[in-house]
């Protein structure tokens, strides 16, 4: 289709509307209420342009191209039109810009400067709103809403949790709640990018800098294994703020509040500030030169002491590729093979028929491809709030989501049905009766909770015999961030680098637990919440001699049991890479420097690898290898059959069938963030008084 | 008058009672159309031919509309637009109330002719007490008689008439949003295209016409097709009833041919109050242009002879002043409506009606000055065109046709600080 | 050769020697314009740069709100400022230093801020004895303000 914009000719696609073929040749048209995900309303009226042969100007946003369109975006009418609506606007805004945290990246004030006059012509009172505190998250200037209802469509058509409404009518017309501090969905920080102005913001960053104080480095979220892009601000070494970084294939424009706020853990008071020994019983101060060897004696002199496989190491699924890799690099080089990184898993029968390592099966832009999408285990608002956001669209496609899960939380998205199971039977819950299967391809979904349960084996098994049963795909969603590099990068007992099976199966992280060992290295872990079970670590590092914690934050049981404590930096301090759930390789550079005692995670690892002249690494080299380990591997497995698993008769045992992880718990770093604790304490308070007595009481075990 | 179209049982006995309606030859055009299954298309056809414009006040034609429903099967919807707020208009409240058969057969015609099973009937909030009631008494003696519901007349044809109730907004008024309003939803206006005809209620095709339409159609039914044309005077084809008041001896509604001189239904409505002089009158709902008494003196009861006298028949809500009315006074009591009845979507008519009606009340408590005028003047038409719906239309148009018509009154108030007729 | 006669008698009769002396006898009579800084001063102009301070409104609120214009407009980054919310809610500075050493007395931040609360005195003596001293903090700030707060608005009257 060919149309003119300003003389012209431009051929464009006949479902577009003007402002889409704007956007996609460059020409700027200004707006408030469009955004290009949020469904169209033409209620700004910033985007009128002039159409020839057309009496009055036309809403860019909601007119559908014609063939030989004439439009202009520069004419005089175009222009009295624009500047008219800008005038409209900004009657009723406030001029407090000097003390608003919009100021600077504030579209009304770009907009303005554009298109506004330099004086006021409104010499009446202007509209005051008074303003509720809405959560602890957002901060709330409603005076200076100009209504173009974004955060209420993102409430109704992405989210899908309406929070905010339009009350009245008019110009007494405002957006608000009913209820105070009610909005509390996993996504409500994607209001706070959404408004043009700054009547939504960002709570937590109110009043620290102005926007042309900060720096903008691009991160990966260490928060779940979707690897949402942020760009963290940062004003004097300090990360102030996180937004979102467009990505299509993985976030879009949105961002979890976990991931928004998540940062403020890197602050938090347990941070370990320099590294500690055990000497006569008691903590004392290490010095920055000499830690490493410390370490690497501790580590050779455990070897001598105990015998390679009396040594436990045990690392993090949140640590980077890069710790992952040096971690398995030394200590396979050591010899000692007892290596794990599933700590919160008690079953481990499957692993040898397990997959190169834990995948989706598919892109998350291709979810909405599938007719069923069955979730086991898995409460998606809760635990992926970001990936509802693609299965909410999906379900508005065609799409069946199914929902069997150990617990009966809401989804933000429609369900197909929802039925809550049991360890024990599931397996007669998977059957083609039980489901009302679409016709068209079926994906399953295995979440977290199944890795949790105490009889994982026979869940997977039963699982992998359902899905052949039906043709379907099976994908996985993992407990940490980079569970999948975990996998590939040899940090299970039983698979080398790159998931070449070993000649000598080492002990799970089950079994270094209960066995008890004499020593134990722990990598970027918390005893007391990163286990399937808190009082059998604990039993176990008592009854161990020697504990070596390479750790971020200081716990009491890592004060307790370590015998040395290397301080290491968070996601945010260093180099790093995670490998996400589709197995996008991304990497990151360091968003803040470390305080000066504090190791960069990779680096110490590279030193003691260097003593024991096992090889010395650079940040490029370390991905070098990676990358040529992984070559040729194929993430997305096209089938995963673990239908002949043998497993050892399941007995049953103490251990926690903890089901259900609270969004902002979910690992070390969101369990400081101030904010986020307090949006889900607000949050429960709220939760509790609609749940029915059956929730409430498993409410009331997991709180425990 | 002889010929009465939808105020024919007005005046008799127990007038909305489904007797008094059958006597008057009521439902012998649907009961023809049900027992010889008129093909629809001939329906939508004589409706064209007839020439019958909508009465709301856009004055759109009606067999035209109808014809834009898609012919395919499936749902479609019928809606009665009987939210009348506008100010001067007071038709469909005694249609309601005197004839509700007569809207009900039309909106069976209606629904039969576009291939709609339900229709809807909005009866603004107001009319909970008395209009309500009486529709409602009508529809159930309708469903009785077995003339709605399932199996007409044991036709086969299903069709069912709901009532539902607003709450008092006069934006809903507007087709697309009383289509929200149905659906639950905030009463705000939709962006069109799409055209409810396409993507109406519940994005099913549907059609909306209003109460005085509806009820007209019955009796074009009944007729030849040429007869409804042949009812107009002076060269105009139709007839419509136009509610009189202000300063008048002789207040209501008056059924009348399109084309009567104003002065005939100035007459009719009894002359002017104290046999004071008419200065001005608004033709059509406080929304249309104010028109001085002595051009409309000369003017026919028509879409046309309005339309040169500057105006728009609208709704047809004739407000008559005298010369003892202050137009700065009545203007900032018209602004005060709008703003008032914004709906707050866009831009333009939230802020805009606001900022007019604030700088009216300035001028009245004395404060205003001359360029006062000149920004009242400017924000109109800034106002104008720009909104979603004829709202910011419909705010700015009296402001403009005012102080036009008006200007030296306005400056005298401005200069004096008081009305020039007080 | 004529002009090196005229150059010749010109020294020979001290001509311009007359003509500066002529200067010396005029000045010798009039009033001397030289000031006895520091016992006398020189006239100031109600726009004068000199020394800063921050301003308090009547009620004793301080003006700033932390906005950080005068930050972003100064040309030679003298001015640092930190911000936070207290506890009313209101947007206010934790830290407000500028260095009079970096300072050029432009005058920019004057005109930056929107609310008059970081204003230039008449004040143009001032001394440090440390090099510490050259950083002015906002207590020292305000500090001046309420000094010279009288003499401010009789300025900014005086503009007016």
């Amino acid at each position: 289709m060919k149309v003119f914009v300003n003389n012209k000719e431009y051929s464009a696609e006949p479902e577009d509307t003007i402002i889409e073929l704007c956007d996609k040749i460059g020409v700027h048209i200004p707006r408030f209420c469009y955004h290009k995900h949020l469904s169209v309303v033409a209620s700004c009226r910033m985007c009128l342009v002039d159409i020839e042969g057309v009496k009055h100007s036309q809403p860019a946003c909601s007119t559908p191209l014609r063939e030989d369109m004439r439009i202009s975006t520069k004419s005089e009418k175009t222009k009295v039109a624009q500047k008219s609506s800008m005038e409209f606007l900004l009657i009723n805004h406030p001029l407090d810009c000097p003390i608003c945290d919009q100021a600077g990246e504030c579209e009304l004030q770009d907009i303005s400067l554009e298109h506004g006059d330099d004086h006021s012509r409104y010499m009446q009172f202007k509209r005051v709103v008074i303003d509720k505190d809405i959560s602890p998250l957002i901060s709330t200037d409603m005076t200076r809403c100009i209504h173009c209802s974004r955060c209420v469509r993102f409430g109704e058509e992405i989210s899908n949790v309406k929070e905010l409404g339009l009350l009245n009518r008019g110009e007494d017309m405002k957006i608000d709640v009913f209820i105070e501090s009610s909005v509390s969905s996993e996504l409500s920080g994607n209001m706070i990018d959404l408004c043009p102005v700054g009547a939504l913001n960002n709570k937590p960053y109110r009043y620290t800098a102005r926007t042309w104080d900060l720096r903008q480095i691009c991160g990966i979220s260490p928060h779940d294994c979707i690897g949402s892009n942020i760009n963290y601000h940062t004003y004097n070494n300090k990360i102030v703020r996180a937004v979102p970084s467009e990505n299509p294939d993985i976030n879009q424009t949105w961002l979890s509040d976990r991931d928004r706020f998540g940062y403020e853990g890197i602050y938090s008071e347990d941070r370990v500030k320099k590294s500690q020994m055990r000497v006569d019983g008691k903590l004392v101060e290490l010095d920055f030169e000499s830690t490493p060897s410390e370490v690497n004696n501790l580590i050779n002199n455990n070897i001598k002491k105990y015998g390679k496989e009396k040594i436990g190491c045990l690392i993090s699924g949140q640590s980077t590729s890069e710790e992952l890799f040096m971690f398995q690099k030394i200590f396979k080089g050591l010899g000692v093979s007892n290596i794990d990184h599933r700590t919160k898993e008690s079953n481990f029968d499957y692993q040898k028929n397990y997959p190169l390592m834990p995948s989706l099966g598919c892109n998350l832009e291709d979810l909405d491809e599938y007719e069923n999408i069955i979730l086991i285990g898995v409460n998606i608002k809760t635990e992926y709030p970001i990936l509802s956001i693609r299965l909410n669209l999906a379900t508005k496609n065609k799409t069946r989501v199914h929902s069997f899960n150990f617990n009966s939380l809401d989804e933000n998205f429609d369900l197909h049905c929802k039925k809550i199971i049991d360890h024990s039977n599931i397996e007669s819950f998977l059957n083609v009766n039980n489901i009302e299967l679409d016709q068209g391809k079926t994906l399953i979904i295995i979440g977290p909770s199944v890795s949790r349960s105490p009889n994982q084996s026979n869940i997977l098994q039963s699982i992998s015999k359902f899905s052949s049963s039906i043709d379907a795909k099976i994908g996985f969603l993992t407990e940490s961030c980079n569970s999948t590099s975990g996998w590939l990068l040899g940090n299970v007992p039983h698979r080398e680098l790159g998931g070449n099976q070993s000649s000598i199966i080492g002990k799970n992280s089950y079994q270094m637990i209960t066995d008890k060992l004499p020593s134990y290295i722990l990598y970027n872990l918390e005893p007391e919440h990163d286990f399937f079970d808190k009082s059998l670590v604990e039993s176990a590092l008592e009854s161990s001699e020697c504990n070596i914690f390479f750790t971020s934050y200081i716990t009491p049981m890592i004060e307790k049991y370590a015998h040395i404590i290397v301080p290491i930096t968070t996601f945010a301090e260093a180099d790093g890479s995670y490998i996400n759930i589709e197995g996008t390789y991304q990497t990151f550079r360091p968003i803040v420097q470390p305080s000066k005692n504090i190791y960069e995670g990779w680096s110490i690892l590279n030193k003691i690898l260097k003593l024991n002249n096992l090889g010395d690494y650079s940040v490029a080299n370390i991905r070098d290898e990676l990358k040529k380990s992984l070559e040729g591997l194929d993430f997305n497995m096209s089938k995963t059959d673990m239908s002949n698993t043998n497993i050892s008769p399941y007995i049953e045992n103490k251990i926690l069938k903890e089901s259900y992880r609270e969004t902002n718990q979910t690992d070390l770093i969101v369990r400081r963030s101030e904010s986020l604790n307090q949006a889900t304490k607000i949050k429960n308070k709220l939760n509790y008084k609609n749940m029915n007595n059956e929730v409430k009481k498993s409410y009331i075990d997991i709180t425990k | 008058m002889i010929n009465k179209l939808c105020t024919e049982t007005f005046g008799l006995k127990n007038p909305d009672s489904l007797k008094t309606y059958l006597d008057k030859q009521g439902y012998q055009a649907w009961k023809n159309i049900i027992t010889e299954q008129t093909p629809k298309s001939k329906i939508i056809e004589k409706i064209k031919e007839s020439g019958l414009r909508g009465k709301g006040g856009a004055g759109f034609l009606t067999g035209l509309k109808w014809s834009f429903i898609p012919l395919m099967d499936g749902q479609k919807y019928l809606v009665c637009n009987s939210d009348e707020s506008e100010p001067g208009t007071c038709k469909d409240r005694d249609i309601l109330r005197y004839n509700p058969h007569s809207i009900i057969e039309g909106m069976l015609i209606a629904s039969y002719a576009i291939g709609a099973s339900v229709a809807y009937n909005y009866l603004r909030g107001e009319f909970m007490d008395e209009q309500w009631k009486v529709f409602n008494h009508a529809l159930s003696e309708a469903y009785n008689a077995k003339l709605i519901g399932k199996n007409i007349l044991s036709s086969n044809t299903t069709i069912d008439i709901h009532a539902l109730i607003g709450a008092g907004a006069y934006i809903v008024g507007e087709e697309t949003a009383m289509l929200e309003s149905i659906e639950g939803k905030r009463g705000m206006p939709r962006i069109k295209p799409p055209f409810p005809a396409i993507k109406g209620l519940y994005g099913k095709p549907t059609i909306i016409n209003n109460t005085e339409t509806l009820a007209s159609i019955p009796k074009i039914m009944l007729n030849e097709p040429g007869w409804y044309k042949s009812l107009g005077v002076n060269d105009t084809e139709g007839m419509k009833i136009f509610s009189m008041s202000g300063h008048i001896n002789n207040p209501g509604n008056f059924e009348i041919a399109l084309g009567t001189p104003f002065s005939e239904l100035l007459n009719l409505a009894g002359g002017m109050w104290n046999e004071k002089n008419i200065k001005a009158v608004i033709p059509g709902g406080s929304s249309v242009p104010v028109v001085k008494g002595d051009i409309m003196m000369q003017v026919n009861m028509d879409y046309d002879s309005i339309a040169e006298a500057g105006s728009m028949l609208g709704s047809g809500g004739v407000i008559v002043m005298d010369e003892s009315t202050c137009m700065v006074s009545v203007l900032q009591r018209i602004s005060r409506f709008y703003y008032a009845e914004s709906c707050g979507q866009c831009t333009p008519c939230r802020e805009g009606t606001g900022w007019l009606y604030k700088i009216l009340t300035n001028i009245i408590l004395g404060k205003g000055t001359q360029n006062d005028l000149h920004q009242l003047e400017r924000i109109a038409t800034q106002i104008e065109g720009h909104c979603i719906c004829a709202l910011g239309d419909a705010a700015a148009m009296p402001v403009r046709s005012f102080l036009k018509n008006f200007w030296s009154e306005f400056e005298y108030y401005v200069d004096k600080k008081e009305s020039m007729v007080s | 050769m004529i002009d090196k006669i005229i150059k010749l008698l010109k020294s020979l009769f001290l001509l311009e020697i007359l003509k500066g002396l002529s200067i010396t006898g005029k000045k010798l009579f009039t009033k001397p314009i030289t000031i006895q800084y520091p016992e006398e001063k020189t006239p100031q102009s109600p726009r004068f740069r000199g020394l800063h301070a921050l301003r308090r409104y009547p009620n004793g609120e301080e003006r700033c709100i932390g906005c950080k214009l005068c930050e972003a407009v100064c040309p030679a980054l003298a001015i640092t400022i930190d911000t936070e919310m207290r506890d009313d809610g209101t947007r206010r500075t934790t830290k407000y230093d500028i260095d009079l050493f970096k300072c050029v007395y432009c005058g920019f931040c004057e005109e930056a801020c929107p609310v008059d609360a970081i204003v230039e005195t008449k004040i143009f003596e001032f001394h440090f004895e440390s090099r510490d001293e050259r950083v002015i903090s906002k207590d020292k700030l305000l500090q001046i303000g309420d000094i010279y707060e009288k003499e401010e608005i009789k300025d900014r009257n005086n503009i007016n």
